[in-house]
C-alpha cells in the first residue's frame, strides 16, 4: 500500500499516511490498520507529504480511534495536521470544542486546541 | 460600444486598479506569512472579482487571464500548492500584466508573448510544486479545465447581484444520508459542498454512528450533519440539492432566522436542543434550575452527547453572528459611500477655489458700501464657503499608506536584482494628505528609496562582517506636524561618506575652500545639481541626476528636504510637505503697493519696528522680542521696493523647525484664504515665490517661499563676507 507505511518503534506502531487518500482506496487500508493496531501497544498517526483526502478518510480515522480505545491502546495523532486534511475537517464540520463522545472527550482527534486551529 | 457600456468599462477599470493594489499588497504580505489563509483568501477574491467583472463588462482577455491565475491560487487555498517567493514573483508579474492589458482592446504580439510566459511559469511551478506525480496530474487537470465561458461568468455575476438585493434567511438543515448513499451514486460531500456554496454556513458533523474499525464498511457513510445556512436563496433551492437523494436518506429543513431581527441575540442553548428534539422540555427545566452552565451539566448527566452541545452552540454562535453582521450592514448602508471620479473632485476643488476668490471680492465690496445687511450676508456666505472648502479638501485627502504597496514592491524587486536582503518597515500609513501631493511625491520617494537600496544598504556578507544584521532595513514613516506632513526615510546602511562628498564638492567648485563646513552642510551637498559620488553608473542610480531632481520636486511641492547621516550607521532623509497644494490659510501683507502672502502655519506673531531702527542697524538685522534676539530679513530689500517707506513697519516672526526668523513688511493686512495659482512656466523659476493668488479686488498677491528667501539671504551674507564665490 503506497499511501500507508507502518513502522514499529519498540512496542509502539507508527502509521504514516502520504499522498492522496480518497474513498476509493480506503478499503485497502482498513485491514492493514486493524493488524497494525492489534500488533502494537500504542499507536502514533503521522502524515508525510500528504496531498489530498476526503471526508471518508476522516470517518476512517474516527473509526481507528474508536477501535484503538476499544482495544485499550493509546493512540495519538501528530500535529500540525496537513492543510488538505484541515480543509476537509473545516468544510465538513469535524472540528470539536468538546470532543465527539463523552468517553473520549479529552482524546478526540479533532479538538480545536489539539489541532492548532 | 454604447455610452453606458463605456461608463461601466471605466468603472471596471477603476475598480480593477484598486483591486490590483490590494492584490499587490496582499502578495507582498503573503511573502512574509506564506501560510496566512486570510491573505490567500484575499488574493483569490481579488482575482475572482477581476475575472467576474471583466467578463461582465466585455474585458474577456483580462477575465480569461485572471481565471488562469485564480486556478493556481485555488490550489494554494486548498493546501495543495505551497507559497514561495517564486510563486509570489510570478503572481506579481501576472498582476503587472493585468494592469498592462486593462487598457488594451487587443493584445499586441509582445503582450501575447508575456502572457504565455507568465502562464507557462505558473503552470510549471504548479506541476513541480504539488509534489507527487498524482498531484501534478491534478494540477494538470485543473489547468486543462476550459476557461470559464464569459457568458457563464456574466450569468453568475448577474445572479449574485440579484441575490444581494434579497433578504438573508437562516436555515437549519439536518442531513442524514443513508449508510449506502454512495452506492446510489450520490456523494454526500458534494451535496454539502453545494449547500455551502449557497451562502454563509456553519456545519457540525455527528460521528457517534461511526462503528469500530473491524465492522466499518469503507464505502458506507455513518455520519450525519447539522448545517446552518444563511442565504438569499429560498427553501426550494435548498430542496433541489437533495432532489436525487435515495429513499433511505433523510433531510429536514427549518427556518431559524427570517432576516427580520437585527440584534445579536439568539435563543438559549436549551431552547435550541429542545427545538431540535435532542432534549425534552422537562429535562431542560430540571437542569436550568440547577446550574447556569447548562451544556456542561447536560453532558455530565449523560442527557446530551458533547457533539450535540457543540452543534447547538454553533447554531447559537452562527445566528448571533448573522444578526450582528446584518446590523452592521444596515448601519453601513445608512452611511453609504459613493464612488466619484477623481476628475470630478478635482473640478469641485477648482470651483471652490474660484468661490473663495469671488467671496473675497464680495466681502471687499460689501465693506465698501457699509450696508450692515449686506455685510451680514457676506459674512454668512464666507462661513459657508469655509465649511465647503474644508469638506471639499477632505474629500481629496488620501492615506499615505496607499503608496506603501508600490514601495514594498520596489524594495522587493530591486533588492532581489542587487542580491541584497532588505526589508521595508512602514509606519503612519493612516496619515492623510492631498491626493495631488501624494501623486507628486511618488517619484521623489521612489528615487530616495532606490538610492537607499543601491548605495545605502550594504550586501548581506558585508553587513555581517560589520557586525550588522544580514537583513537591511528601510523605515518609511509619515506623521502630521501642523499644516504639514513629515515623511521620513531612514536606512541602516553605510551612511554618507562625508570625506568623499567634500572632496568631490570642492573639485566641482560647489563647496567653499576657505572654511570648514559642518557635516550637515556637506551632507546637504548631495542635493546639488550634477552631484554623484557613485563609482559606477548603474541602471539604478549614479548618473549624477537624482537627488537634485528629488529636491526640485520637493521644492515644487513647497516642501523641505533634509538629510542626516552617520557613516557606518545609516542615513535619514526627512521631507516636510504641505498637506495640500490647493488652498492654504495665508497671512496677507503689504509692501508699498504690492501684496504678498505668507503661509499662516509658519507665523508666530507680528511686532512693530521703527524704520529708523532698521536704517541705523549697520547691517545687524536683529529684533528683540521678550529678551530674545531674532534675526530678520527686510522684504523691501529682497524685492527691490523702494517707494513709500512708512515710519512704523511690522516684523512678521515665523518659526521654521524651531528657528525663528522675522520678515519686515509695511503692513499686516490679516488672514487670507489663499487659493494657490501656479505662476506658469515663464515665472516658475523665480526664487522666493512659490505661487500667486487673486485678491478680492482682482489684484494679484505673490505667495512667498520663505525658506528659499532665508537660504538666499544666508548665501548673500556669506558672499558679502567673501566666504563663497
Amino acid at each position: 500500500m503506497d499511501n500507508l507505511e507502518i513502522t514499529k518503534d519498540g512496542k509502539g506502531g507508527i502509521l504514516t499516511f502520504s499522498g492522496k487518500i480518497l474513498k476509493e482506496n480506503i478499503r485497502d487500508i482498513k485491514d492493514l490498520l486493524i493488524d497494525a493496531i492489534d500488533d502494537a501497544e500504542s499507536i502514533v498517526i503521522e502524515f508525510h507529504d500528504f496531498k489530498k483526502t476526503d471526508m471518508f478518510f476522516v470517518q476512517l480515522l474516527c473509526s481507528v480511534h474508536k477501535y484503538a480505545l476499544l482495544k485499550k491502546k493509546k493512540i495519538e495523532i501528530l500535529k500540525p495536521l496537513p492543510e488538505s486534511l484541515k480543509t476537509i475537517l473545516e468544510d465538513f464540520g469535524f472540528f470539536r470544542d468538546k470532543g465527539c463522545i463523552k468517553e473520549v472527550e479529552e482524546n478526540c482527534f479533532w479538538l480545536k486546541e489539539v489541532t492548532n486551529v | 460600444m454604447s455610452d453606458e457600456m463605456e461608463e461601466f468599462g471605466e468603472i471596471f477599470k477603476e475598480e480593477t486598479y484598486e483591486l490590483l493594489v490590494e492584490l499587490e499588497n496582499s502578495l507582498m504580505d503573503l511573502e512574509g506569512e506564506p501560510e496566512n489563509k486570510d491573505l490567500i483568501g484575499s488574493i483569490f477574491r481579488a482575482l475572482h472579482t477581476i475575472k467576474g467583472s471583466g467578463a461582465m463588462f466585455g474585458f474577456e482577455t483580462v477575465s480569461a487571464f485572471a481565471h488562469e491565475v485564480e486556478n493556481v491560487f485555488d490550489l494554494v487555498r486548498e493546501g495543495t500548492l505551497k507559497v514561495t517567493k517564486e510563486l509570489i514573483g510570478y503572481t506579481l508579474q501576472a498582476k503587472d500584466f493585468i494592469r498592462d492589458i486593462v487598457e488594451s482592446t487587443e493584445l499586441t504580439a509582445d503582450q501575447e508573448s508575456t502572457k504565455n510566459n507568465i502562464l507557462s511559469d505558473l503552470k510549471n511551478y504548479s506541476e513541480s510544486n504539488t509534489g507527487s506525480q498524482e498531484s501534478a496530474e491534478d494540477t494538470q487537470e485543473d489547468h486543462e479545465k476550459p476557461v470559464a465561458e464569459p457568458e457563464k461568468i456574466k450569468e453568475d455575476i448577474v445572479n449574485e447581484d440579484v441575490k444581494n438585493e434579497e433578504i438573508d434567511t437562516t436555515f437549519r438543515i439536518r442531513f442524514k444520508p443513508s449508510e449506502k448513499i454512495l452506492q446510489g451514486g450520490t456523494d454526500p460531500a458534494e451535496l454539502i459542498s453545494e449547500l455551502r456554496g449557497l451562502g454563509k454556513s456553519s456545519i457540525v458533523s455527528h460521528v457517534n454512528g461511526i462503528p469500530n474499525l473491524d465492522t466499518l464498511q469503507a464505502d458506507h457513510c455513518y455520519i450525519y450533519w447539522d448545517i446552518l445556512l444563511t442565504t438569499e436563496h429560498n427553501i426550494d433551492t435548498i430542496k433541489d440539492i437533495f432532489i436525487f437523494l435515495d429513499e433511505d436518506s433523510d433531510f429536514q429543513i427549518d427556518i431559524i432566522d427570517d432576516g427580520e431581527a437585527d440584534d445579536g441575540d439568539y435563543k438559549k442553548l436549551g431552547h435550541i436542543l429542545v427545538e431540535k428534539g435532542d432534549l425534552s422540555i422537562d429535562e431542560m427545566q430540571n437542569m436550568v434550575s440547577k446550574q447556569p452552565r447548562f451544556g456542561e451539566l447536560l453532558v455530565e448527566q449523560g442527557l446530551a452527547e458533547p457533539e450535540k452541545i457543540d452543534s447547538a452552540l454553533l447554531e447559537q454562535k452562527h445566528i448571533r453572528e448573522v444578526r450582528k453582521e446584518r446590523k452592521e450592514k444596515t448601519d453601513k448602508t445608512v452611511a453609504a459611500s459613493l464612488r466619484v471620479s477623481s476628475v470630478k473632485v478635482d473640478k469641485l476643488v477648482d470651483l471652490v477655489g474660484e468661490l473663495v476668490t469671488a467671496q473675497a471680492r464680495l466681502a471687499q465690496i460689501s465693506n465698501g458700501i457699509d450696508d450692515t445687511e449686506l455685510i451680514g450676508l457676506s459674512e454668512d456666505i464666507e462661513r459657508l464657503i469655509w465649511e465647503l472648502r474644508d469638506n471639499t479638501m477632505e474629500m481629496r485627502m488620501l492615506p499615505f499608506g496607499s503608496t506603501f504597496g508600490r514601495f514594498k514592491r520596489l524594495v522587493r524587486d530591486l533588492s532581489g536584482n542587487l542580491n541584497k536582503e532588505i526589508e521595508l518597515v512602514t509606519v503612519g500609513g493612516e496619515t492623510e494628505l492631498d491626493k495631488t501631493v501624494i501623486e507628486k511625491l511618488g517619484d521623489p520617494l521612489t528615487h530616495i528609496i532606490r538610492n537607499c537600496i543601491d548605495h545605502g544598504i550594504e550586501e548581506p556578507d558585508e553587513r555581517v562582517k560589520k557586525g550588522k544584521n544580514r537583513l537591511g532595513t528601510i523605515h518609511l514613516s509619515a506623521y502630521h506636524s501642523g499644516a504639514n506632513v513629515i515623511i521620513q526615510i531612514k536606512d541602516d546602511g553605510a551612511g554618507l561618506n562625508i570625506e568623499k562628498i567634500e572632496k568631490k564638492a570642492i573639485s566641482k567648485g560647489i563647496a567653499p575652500t576657505d572654511r570648514k563646513m559642518s557635516d550637515k552642510e556637506i551632507s546637504s551637498l548631495i542635493f546639488e545639481p550634477g552631484f554623484s559620488t557613485a563609482q559606477e553608473v548603474t541602471d539604478v542610480s549614479g548618473r549624477g541626476v537624482g537627488m537634485d531632481v528629488v529636491k526640485k520636486n520637493i521644492d515644487l511641492l513647497r516642501g523641505l528636504i533634509d538629510v542626516d547621516s552617520k557613516q557606518g550607521e545609516g542615513t535619514t532623509i526627512k521631507l516636510k510637505i504641505p498637506l495640500t497644494l490647493a488652498i492654504i490659510d495665508g497671512l496677507l501683507i503689504a509692501i508699498g503697493k504690492e501684496r504678498f502672502v505668507l503661509p499662516l502655519s509658519t507665523v508666530e506673531e507680528c511686532i512693530e519696528i521703527k524704520h529708523n531702527e532698521i536704517a541705523n542697524a549697520n547691517g545687524r538685522h536683529f529684533v528683540k522680542r521678550r529678551g530674545e534676539l531674532i534675526p530678520y530679513i527686510n522684504l523691501r530689500d529682497i524685492f527691490n521696493l523702494v517707494d513709500d517707506i512708512p515710519e512704523l513697519e511690522q516684523v512678521v516672526i515665523t518659526n521654521i523647525d524651531g528657528e525663528r526668523i522675522g520678515f519686515v513688511v509695511d503692513t499686516v493686512i490679516g488672514g487670507h484664504q489663499t487659493v494657490i495659482k501656479s505662476l506658469g512656466s515663464i515665472y516658475k523659476n523665480i526664487e522666493g515665490i512659490s505661487g500667486a493668488t487673486i485678491l478680492g479686488d482682482g489684484s494679484i498677491a505673490l505667495i512667498l517661499d520663505i525658506l528659499k528667501i532665508i537660504i538666499n539671504a544666508e548665501l548673500d551674507k556669506l558672499k558679502e563676507a567673501g566666504k563663497v564665490g
